[in-house]
């Protein structure tokens, strides 16, 4: 049985504290969304398998989601995580200004750390409060995004999981456009990029074990 | 399609991995069955290797939190930590593997204090796996995050003790992963290394060591080394625990080993062993190092320093050793004078430097000795062997700091030199080998390079070294011989080295002798320049455009300067000369841009960074080794002064000394200094003038200064006079204010002793008068106690007459009914004179009071007497008050007197002032006579007071003769009032017997 993907890509989960970067990794992940999440300690980490087109024979990639703790705190921690990305997914919480004025510093920071290459998203969380709340309004994120080099903006909630699904698929997308177009040197660990080049099932033996390990 | 896919396709579909793990971690974290908990991890643990990722997400915080949670389970334990670690392991093959799984767990244990802890407490564990691989995960944890987890095992409650602990474990396997951890747990934490030390470390390595068998126990003797080397590299407060816990000498006896050949299978880690254990030497004396001297001392104590010098000349030791015991050789005796002295006299084994080192350890005689200063002189410049070059680096070294900051031994190595260069000596020489450029040293570069660098920190900075080495010649001029100094044996060497195109070591090391040596030293430079066709030759090779070497370009380049820089017009190649040679012929552009790629060029720029791993890098050939460090300070202090030096003017010396002693023109110009010159003979011709003016001046000032004297002596003669007059006017009037004083004092001593008389006699007859009063009062208490008791007794009688009458009477009534009557009457008239008896005798009880009153009259008197003597004596104390001001008075005009004196000091200063000051000070002396005169009256007027406060006291004194007497007096009016008295009571006794005689006869 050949492994379940094709690719696997490094994507990185960063912005201010509060913004919903766990809420919207365990919306992926999961499926759930928790009203009460706890702070982040450290960094979290998760996996998800996303098909890079609708056709059934899609190549698939399996995103490796390390969500950041977004604290001030954790900062000399999370910074050795940002090495080695293929994506990131910057996010900040429409109803809160600060966040969103915090993301250049986030950007400055990623991008001194990781790869020339690396994919970023914006993200807008907590779309679902509605426009009475906002404090960041779409144009302006999508201009900023423009204005730094930041090919994709969405909006999201993770609570309702609107456009998580999206945001999430858009990296991916991203990510394997740039492994066709041979942005990677695959080869190069520094990208985050692993090609699943072994195919191999589970032997007989191991599987056997497994059993009797369950059992 | 193979067999194996057909079976495949046939067997019921298989369970996804994925899904397997994650029901497994399910089941780790919600069974409550300590069965069910250690079934799920065994099932996670064969999934570790191959399914990293995914175990790591699902199952890590449940793995760890069995740790504390099972911790009795003892398989359990020892499951989930062959699990943890298995998911450290990095796997280049497997795609899930990836360096943040590792980084993530490491994490997940240093941002939870506890869970370091739970591995701390597991290393206490009895059970060895358990304990390994504790000690495992924490290498692993403190290799990913290594301050992060210094700081949670610092933390964690007797974190370092517990761990160190591990070093005394009997199981090799633990004890061995412990030193390691400790390795890296001490690396870079002054705190932690300072635990550690205080948890007895070195004692347990030095242990350990030693049970392994010293420099020969294997890789395990060198982590301990390592170590302590962690422990001890620039910690300071660990060095000095080191040496005063007696470690120096445990130390000392890792070097001890026998010298004699070792199996070449151990040969390696034996030589890694013992360069391990010099490196720890080294670190407790890096030059400049806070403690190093007295490490040093306490080195050279234990004899680390011979043991060194045993191994660095043993036929049986490798270069790379021999260079490693040379090195801390070097640093032992750098810059301690004590030292530097003891290490001249030592000797070591000579080892004959032109045979190869298989045949040396052959030939091996340790009894064969030589001064160590030989054998390093031998070892640095006659040792040609490629191998060799670390150690004659070494050597070098060596000599360097046995030189270094010790004058006298640079100039008795320097004379050393000298005389056996002169005397054909054939032993080897720095100053032969400078000077002899022959074949051989062709063949070894290194041999001049070596001499060189050795004769320049002979001479450098050090003016006495430098003029000793420039004055040195050579050459017999009776033989007809050229004389020859060696800065130019060593320039002609130098340019043809520079023609033939030797070997640029060569070139290099002249040329960085020379800059140093004719750096401020123009003598030097004279006699450079005095061979004007080296300068060609110098500029002609900054000049060459094809097959140039830079640094040697940059060099000639630099060395130009510094000889511009200190030459001057009297040169033998003036300053005005050699300028256009520099500026036009070389060209300033080109020399600014070969000094400044000579500065840029990474031997020199990084010669700091790469000094270490540059000699380890080198390929085949000779090593890549061009400079010395002290030059590379020299070049790099100096390089923008030299680099200006062409632009300066021809006319501008700069700094030009003379056997050491600066002469003047510092940046001044020649012809004003001329100029100058000329002005200063005026200048002396004028003051010669001057000075014979100045003679006859002089001599006329003489003159009149004896004149002058003469009119001050006279002067001075007055003043005598004067003040002898002075004198005898003040004895007369300190005379006169004695004798009336003196008169006043006994005129006061008088009035005091009447006073004294007037009070005592006044007190006398007081107490008299009251010591009279008091007896009368008392015997007439006497009496009338007496008188009382009489009556008393009287009464009594009389009260039993009474009765016997009244018994007779009614006796006489029983008898003589009839005379009741009369009887009757006569009774009550006996009462009735009962009854005048007895207001007698109150009479007398009243004259008894009015006499006590009357005492009590002449009590008061007396008491007022007293008074008044009191009053007398106030008086008396306030005639002495008046004497004590009349003596401050007098001290008041003996004060003034002083003043006085001091006048007459101040009337010496002028004549006239004198004179003037004289009359002042007579008239002063008689107003001040007149008013002594005055206080004298004041005291007779206040005599004449004390005269009527004396009469005053004896018409007290009368007053109270009078009371006395009125007290007698009254005295007598009582005497009288008691006879009264007496005469009533008399009287009574006569009445009563005739009332007792009326009764009876009624």
């Amino acid at each position: 049985m050949p492994q379940p993907w094709d690719y696997i890509a490094k994507v990185v989960n960063i912005g201010d504290s509060g913004c919903g970067k766990s809420s919207l990794t365990i919306r992926l992940c999961e499926g759930r969304f928790n009203p009460t999440h706890d702070v982040t300690i450290g960094v979290e980490f998760g996996s998800r398998i996303i098909p890079v087109d609708t056709s059934p024979t899609a190549q698939k990639i399996k995103l490796q989601i390390w969500d950041t703790a977004g604290q001030e705190s954790f900062r000399a921690i999370t910074k050795s995580y940002f090495r080695g990305a293929t994506g990131a997914l910057l996010v900040y919480d429409i109803s809160r200004r600060a966040t969103f004025t915090h993301a250049t510093e986030w950007l400055e920071e990623l991008r001194g750390a990781a790869d020339a290459n690396i994919s970023i998203i914006l993200v807008g969380n907590k779309c679902d409060l509605g426009n009475d709340k906002r404090e960041v309004p779409i144009e302006e994120a999508r201009a900023w995004a423009e204005g730094n080099g930041i090919k994709a903006f969405v909006e999201t909630s993770a609570k309702t999981g609107e456009g998580v699904e999206e945001a999430f698929v858009d990296c991916a997308r991203e990510i394997y456009r740039n492994i066709k177009s041979g942005v990677y040197d695959l080869n190069d660990k520094s990208h985050g990029i692993k090609t699943n080049t072994a195919k191999t099932s589970l032997s007989m033996d191991e599987q056997t074990k497994v059993r009797g390990g369950c059992c | 399609m193979s067999l194996l896919g057909i079976l495949q396709a046939q067997a019921p579909p298989k369970q996804d991995a994925t899904s397997t793990i994650q029901t497994l971690c399910l089941r780790l974290s919600t069974s409550t069955l300590l069965e069910d908990r250690r079934a799920a991890i065994m099932g996670l643990r064969s999934f570790a290797r191959e399914y990293k990722e995914t175990v790591a997400s699902g199952g890590l915080r449940g793995l760890i939190s069995t740790l504390s949670k099972d911790s009795e389970d003892v398989d359990t334990i020892k499951v989930v930590l062959e699990t943890l670690l298995l998911l450290f392991v990095k796997d280049e093959s497997n795609s899930e593997s990836s360096e943040d799984i590792a980084l993530w767990l490491t994490d997940e244990f240093t941002q939870k204090q506890e869970n370091i802890t739970v591995l701390i407490e597991l290393v206490q564990d009895s059970d060895f796996y358990i304990r390994l691989y504790a000690l495992q995960l924490l290498v692993a944890i403190l290799n990913n995050r290594p301050s992060r987890t210094q700081e949670c095992i610092l933390t964690a409650p007797l974190g370092i003790s517990r761990l160190v602990s591990a070093l005394d474990d009997k199981r090799d396997a633990i004890r061995n992963e412990g030193i390691l951890l400790i390795i890296n747990l001490s690396n870079g934490h002054t705190d932690i290394q300072k635990l550690i030390a205080f948890e007895n470390a070195f004692e347990r390595m030095f242990s350990i060591i030693e049970l392994e068998g010293g420099v020969d126990g294997g890789i395990i003797v060198q982590d301990c080394l390592q170590l302590l080397n962690n422990l001890l590299s620039f910690n300071v407060s660990n060095q000095s625990y080191f040496r005063e816990t007696g470690c120096v000498p445990r130390l000392a006896k890792l070097f001890q080993f026998a010298q004699e050949p070792v199996p070449s299978y151990a040969k390696g880690q034996s030589d890694t062993n013992i360069e391990y254990a010099m490196r720890v030497c080294r670190l407790f004396v890096v030059p400049g190092g806070l403690g190093a001297a007295a490490n040093q001392n306490a080195f050279f104590g234990a004899g680390i320093l011979h043991l060194m010098l045993v191994i660095a000349f043993s036929g049986f030791s490798d270069f790379p050793v021999r260079a490693e015991a040379l090195r801390t050789v070097a640093d032992l005796i750098h810059e301690n004078s004590l030292l530097q002295e003891n290490f001249a006299q030592m000797k070591v084994q000579y080892l004959d430097p032109t045979i190869l080192p298989e045949v040396q350890a052959q030939q091996n005689n340790p009894d064969d000795l030589c001064y160590v200063i030989e054998g390093l002189l031998d070892l640095a410049l006659l040792n040609s062997s490629i191998h060799a070059f670390d150690a004659r680096l070494a050597a070098c070294r060596c000599l360097e700091s046995y030189f270094a900051g010790n004058q006298p031994v640079r100039l008795h190595f320097l004379n050393h030199a000298i005389n056996l260069h002169a005397q054909g000596d054939e032993s080897a020489n720095v100053l032969t080998c400078l000077i002899n450029l022959d074949q051989d040293s062709r063949g070894d570069p290194y041999r001049v390079w070596l001499a060189s660098v050795i004769f320049l920190h002979l001479i450098y900075s050090d003016e006495e070294a430098k003029n000793l080495a420039t004055s040195f010649k050579e050459g017999d001029a009776d033989a007809g011989e050229e004389v020859v100094t060696v800065i130019q044996s060593i320039s002609a060497n130098l340019v043809a080295a520079l023609e033939h195109n030797y070997d640029p070591r060569i070139i290099i090391g002249y040329l960085m002798l020379l800059c140093t040596w004719l750096f401020e030293d123009s003598p030097a430079v004279d006699d450079f320049l005095n061979e004007a066709s080296s300068v060609q030759s110098l500029v002609s090779t900054v000049k060459q455009s094809s097959n140039s070497n830079v640094l040697i370009q940059g060099l000639c380049a630099f060395f130009l300067g510094i000889l511009y820089e200190f030459s001057h017009k009297d040169s033998p190649l003036p300053r005005a000369t050699l300028h256009p040679i520099l500026a036009s012929r070389m060209g300033r552009d080109h020399y600014v841009n070969k000094v400044t790629k000579l500065r840029e060029n990474p031997q020199v720029r990084d010669f700091e960074v790469f000094r270490e791993t540059n000699r380890r890098k080198r390929k085949i050939g000779l090593p890549e080794v061009y400079f010395d460090h002290t030059f590379i300070d020299f070049l790099k202090d100096n390089y923008s002064r030299v680099l200006r030096a062409i632009d300066k003017d021809p006319g501008l010396e700069t700094h030009n000394t003379i056997n050491g002693i600066p002469h003047a023109l510092n940046g001044i110009s020649v012809e004003l200094v001329d100029s100058l010159k000329a002005q200063l003979e005026d200048k002396d011709e004028e003051l010669q003038k001057l000075q014979t003016t100045c003679l006859t001046l002089e001599q006329k000032i003489t003159q009149e200064q004896h004149e002058s004297q003469r009119t001050k002596e006279a002067a001075a003669a007055e003043v005598q006079k004067a003040n002898a007059a002075t004198e005898a006017l003040r004895l007369q009037y300190d005379v006169e204010l004695r004798a009336t004083a003196q008169k006043a004092r006994s005129e006061i001593n008088g009035l005091e002793g009447q006073i004294q008389r007037t009070r005592w006699e006044a007190s006398e007859a007081a107490r008299k008068a009251k010591e009279y009063g008091d007896s009368e009062v008392a015997g007439l208490r006497r009496r009338v106690a007496e008188s009382e008791a009489a009556t008393e007794k009287e009464k009594a009688e009389r009260a039993g007459e009474v009765q016997r009458a009244k018994a007779e009477g009614e006796k006489a009534i029983e008898e003589v009914t009839s005379r009741l009557h009369s009887a009757e009457k006569e009774a009550l008239f006996a009462h009735e004179s009962l009854r005048k008896s007895e207001e007698h005798a109150r009479e007398s009880d009243q004259r008894l009071k009015t006499s006590e009153e009357a005492l009590k009259a002449a009590n008061e008197r007396i008491a007022s007497l007293e008074e008044g003597s009191r009053r007398q004596k106030s008086e008396a104390t306030i005639l002495q008050e008046a004497l004590t001001a009349a003596q401050s008075r007098l001290e008041e005009c003996t004060k003034q007197q002083a003043a006085s004196e001091a006048q007459i000091k101040d009337l010496e200063t002028t004549l006239r002032a004198l004179e003037a000051s004289l009359i002042k000070e007579q008239s002063t002396h008689v107003r001040i006579l007149h008013e002594a005169q005055e206080s004298a009256a004041a005291l007779e007027v206040r005599v004449k007071e004390l005269d009527a406060r004396l009469s005053d006291a004896e018409h007290a004194r009368k007053e109270a003769d009078e009371a006395a007497k009125q007290s007698a007096a009254e005295l007598d009016d009582l005497f009288i009032v008691l006879g009264d008295l007496e005469e009533k009571r008399e009287g009574d006794k006569v009445f009563f017997p005739f009332a007792v005689c009326e009764i009876y006869s009624g």
